[in-house]
């Protein structure tokens, strides 16, 4: 529905509508948008922005002080406290009833879309009007499009408020806007649904497998197979938002650059959701000292602070504060030596290392548990007295091959590289330059319908990112 | 020159908005004939709780997807697709080999506690039946998934026999009676030709082997000395009319088949039998013609399928006749593999209730009680183990 009925709409109302109607139009959208999923937390949101308009405000004005600090604190702990009441509440409650043998009664809420994700952008303009970085935004229907616009609003990238300040204001949309950002959408749609849901369907069958059923081979594919889903599920939402808000003339920063072609895990992270990582160094990670620290030490339990914190913004659960803590663990070693050591092997083995620690990590992002995440492990790694293989094992080869090849091959930046090596070419020579338009309109095209063609048979596959 | 970089945009906007119009332009279909189920209609008046939930944003979804234009064409499409990246099981349910065979995908797991519920129930009825002097008999039919068993040769075996056998050996300890049914049908008849290559029923073949063999098992029970009619292929009659397997039509009927809807009617049934359905609402009589066989009446380009080829489902039929073999009323609780022999069976009864429990609206037990019925047989496929009692 949103692509055949919500966007049309939207675009063709967008180009109709005269340029100061714009952001009015876009902040209907997005409320619209976003009721339409979570009909009720739209209140909830609007309350979010609401508080963080006017204490932006008001600190804004504070001169520097400890009441300046004392109301950057507050807004914070608003921030955090409606993030935490919804995402956190019940892992808190239910330490708390372990420890001290109580029970307790709380009813566990839905966690609203996306909240994660605007109450960090929303932190993250509070924090940088108080650093004085960007000037408080006066206009509220502004400063809503910026926390609300639709295209990021539910599984981001986490937009920094200086990256489109001056966009929400004055935006300049050209030709190659509208192309650049319907190619983008329509890649990220295809990443999503042609890779993305057949992956993810071989994850969830492996990962529903108990143990006991559960062979050596069937465990990689079930985890090559999530690597292949989240990473397409996720980049492909991201390259959705990035295309839409081009369409409309925002330029966001990239949240994804190859990451599975990294030879360390430091630079996996630089290339995996980098609105985040980028939030967490910037908000967390330099205030806490970073690396200008006066000891070693402390630089590592900086970094470990940051991961566990990333790992806890995914979800409340241990699960993914071992799968934070386990990079932060990592990190710290690869500053500590392994960068060192891994620079002297071959590029191919560095490339092993890095896929190898990164499913490791995903068993445990993705498996309900630790138990289960150790024993898929130890069949992963012949420790488990199960077969090398079975049925299951041949038929997912056989089925999902194609996918498989297509994960792996735009796992790589190949077609990034023909595209820029095409649209060199066609700066040079003007019949190649037609010839491109035409078979680049038809290529899209046709992979409109096969998406289509997937939705239409598909039952409901939302975004993994949207649980965070 | 530089506008020719609109074309991509341009295009793409016009499918999504030309797909928007043309979607809200076309009617309602209310049926999906190729999925067999009921598609979403339009849901114009939701009420705020319906809104604020979040349930009519997902009904809107629902609708949007199920009335897609050209809905039946995008899952031809995609059948084709899976048959073109060489998929082995369609859907991740069926697998069909070149001669046109569609089976499907082995069950593996025993699904004991689903075996231990169905026992349960039947056990249930059973002992409330015979408290009350009615005999009782579970008749498990050999299903087409449980006998048919294509599969790549690395696939493991189908464990529906197994289960079957199981579900008997419990039923044996509780001392419910009980009919393996394929136990008692002539082996010289080969499984396939028992059953549709693309449907999941039998064939008229099949059916009536079934029928032959029911009513020398019940002879057996009751001592009764009724002759099955034997089967002749004289009296085989094929419909011409391209048929609809019930699974060929989840693949989009892409695939290639000779299956046909075949009738075997050693007599007139119109002429011994009278039949009342009842509904929820009435009971009237009518015709063996708007009951069994209703394709016959179809023009030739006009494709039947399994039900309007024999007979749908019907909450309750009751079928009378005038030259029973036995002064006897029998009850069959069924599914849809009865229905090509209910009139075969019906002809050698003083009465024969057809029961349906998928749609059948009163306690169960209790209407037995009340109707006291010479002798009671549940007949299900062996696949099927929900016994479907709604109002106990």
């Amino acid at each position: 529905m949103f692509l055949y009925l919500f966007l049309p709409l939207i675009i063709i109302a967008y180009f109709l509508f005269p340029k100061s109607f714009r952001n009015i139009l876009l902040l209907i959208a997005s409320l619209i948008f976003y009721a339409w999923g979570e009909p009720r937390y739209v209140f909830l949101m609007l309350i979010s922005i609401l508080v963080n308009y006017v204490m932006g405000i008001v600190i804004d004005q504070t001169p520097p002080s400890a009441k300046k600090k004392r109301l950057l604190i507050l807004t914070l702990v608003i921030n955090i406290a409606i993030l935490g009441y919804y995402k956190y509440a019940g892992f808190f409650i239910g330490i708390w009833e372990d420890l001290f043998h109580v029970d307790i009664a709380f009813e566990e809420v839905p966690l609203p879309i996306g909240i994660s994700f605007y109450t960090f952008q929303a932190m993250s303009y509070i924090i940088d009007v108080y650093r004085q970085e960007v000037k408080a935004q006066r206009n509220l229907i502004d400063l809503s499009l910026f926390i609300s616009l639709f295209p990021q609003l539910v599984a981001g990238p986490i937009v920094r408020y200086q990256t489109i300040a001056d966009q929400i204001k004055h935006r300049i949309i050209q030709n190659e806007d509208v192309m650049i950002g319907t190619r983008r959408f329509i890649q990220g749609l295809a990443k999503k649904v042609l890779i993305a849901n057949p992956m993810g369907a071989v994850a969830d069958q492996c990962f529903a497998l108990s143990g006991d059923s559960l062979t050596t081979g069937t465990a990689w594919i079930g985890i090559i197979a999530y690597t292949l889903q989240i990473y397409f599920d996720f980049s492909g939402y991201s390259d959705m938002a990035i295309g839409l808000a081009r369409i409309f003339g925002f330029k966001f920063l990239e949240n994804f650059n190859y990451p599975y072609i990294s030879q360390t895990i430091t630079e996996f992270w630089r290339r995996w959701h980098i609105s985040l990582s980028h939030w967490f160094r910037d908000y967390v990670y330099f205030p806490l000292g970073g690396s200008r620290v006066d000891a070693q030490w402390k630089v590592y339990r900086n970094l470990l602070v940051v991961w566990t914190l990333t790992g806890f913004w995914h979800g409340a659960s241990w699960t993914f504060m071992a799968w934070g803590f386990y990079y932060g663990v990592l990190i710290c070693l690869e500053k500590w030596f392994l960068l060192k050591w891994l620079n002297k092997i071959p590029r191919v083995f560095r490339h092993v290392y890095v896929l190898l620690i990164v499913m490791v990590g995903w068993v445990f992002f993705r498996a309900d548990d630790f138990a289960y995440s150790f024993e898929y492990i130890q069949t992963m790694f012949f420790l488990n007295d199960v077969p090398l293989y079975d049925y299951q094992t041949l038929l997912f080869l056989n089925d999902y091959a194609i996918y498989f090849a297509l994960g792996i091959i735009f796992s790589m930046p190949i077609y990034q590289l023909y595209l820029k090596w095409s649209e060199q070419k066609a700066e040079e020579n003007s019949g190649y330059y037609i010839s491109l338009q035409l078979v680049q309109t038809v290529y899209y095209l046709i992979i409109v319908a096969i998406v289509t063609m997937f939705l239409v048979n598909s039952t409901h596959n939302p975004f993994i990112y949207f649980r965070f | 020159m530089k506008k020719l970089e609109l074309l991509l945009p341009i295009s793409f906007f016009i499918v999504i908005f030309g797909v928007f119009v043309w979607h809200a332009f076309i009617p309602d279909q209310k049926v999906s004939e190729m999925e067999n189920r009921n598609l979403t209609v339009l849901n114009k008046q939701p009420t705020m709780e319906q809104i604020f939930s979040g349930e009519y944003s997902k009904h809107l979804e629902e609708y949007f997807t199920d009335q897609f234009p050209k809905r039946d064409e995008w899952l031809k499409n995609y059948i084709l697709l899976q048959k073109f990246t060489g998929k082995v099981y369609f859907n991740d349910k069926y697998y069909v080999e070149e001669d046109g065979w569609i089976a499907a995908k082995p069950v593996v797991e025993m699904e004991d506690e689903s075996v231990r519920n169905f026992v349960n129930e039947l056990t249930d009825i059973s002992k409330e039946l015979t408290a009350a002097g009615i005999p009782f008999t579970y008749y498990s039919f050999p299903a087409k998934a449980t006998y048919i068993l294509k599969a790549p040769d690395y696939m493991p075996e189908d464990v529906g026999q197994v289960r079957n056998q199981k579900v008997h050996e419990l039923l044996k300890e509780q001392y419910v009676d009980e009919v393996r049914l394929i136990d008692y049908i002539d082996n010289t008849i080969s499984v396939e030709e028992m059953y549709f290559k693309t449907d999941h029923h039998w064939t008229m073949r099949g059916a009536y082997a079934a029928y032959e063999a029911l009513i020398r098992t019940l002879n057996e029970r009751m001592d009764w000395a009724l002759s099955p009619m034997p089967y002749d292929e004289n009296n085989n009659v094929c419909l011409k009319n391209e048929f609809l397997g019930s699974w060929n039509k989840i693949l989009a009927m892409t695939v290639e088949h000779d299956d046909q809807i075949c009738y075997n009617e050693p007599i007139d049934f119109s002429e011994i039998l009278t039949i009342y359905e009842r509904t929820a609402t009435r009971e009237f009589q009518v015709d063996v013609e708007q009951i069994y066989g209703v394709a016959k009446g179809f023009d030739e380009s006009r494709p039947v399928n399994y039900s309007e080829g024999y007979s749908r489902d019907f909450l309750e039929l009751n079928i009378f006749n005038e030259k029973p073999q036995v002064d006897k009323h029998l009850v069959v609780i069924k599914d849809s593999y009865f229905n090509p022999i209910q009139f075969h069976v019906a002809s050698h009864f003083r009465q024969l209730t057809v029961i349906d429990l998928r749609y059948f609206d009163k306690p169960l037990i209790e209407y037995l009680l009340e109707i006291q019925p010479d002798y009671v047989v549940l007949a299900y496929n062996d696949r099927n183990m929900n016994v479907y009692l709604k109002n106990e």
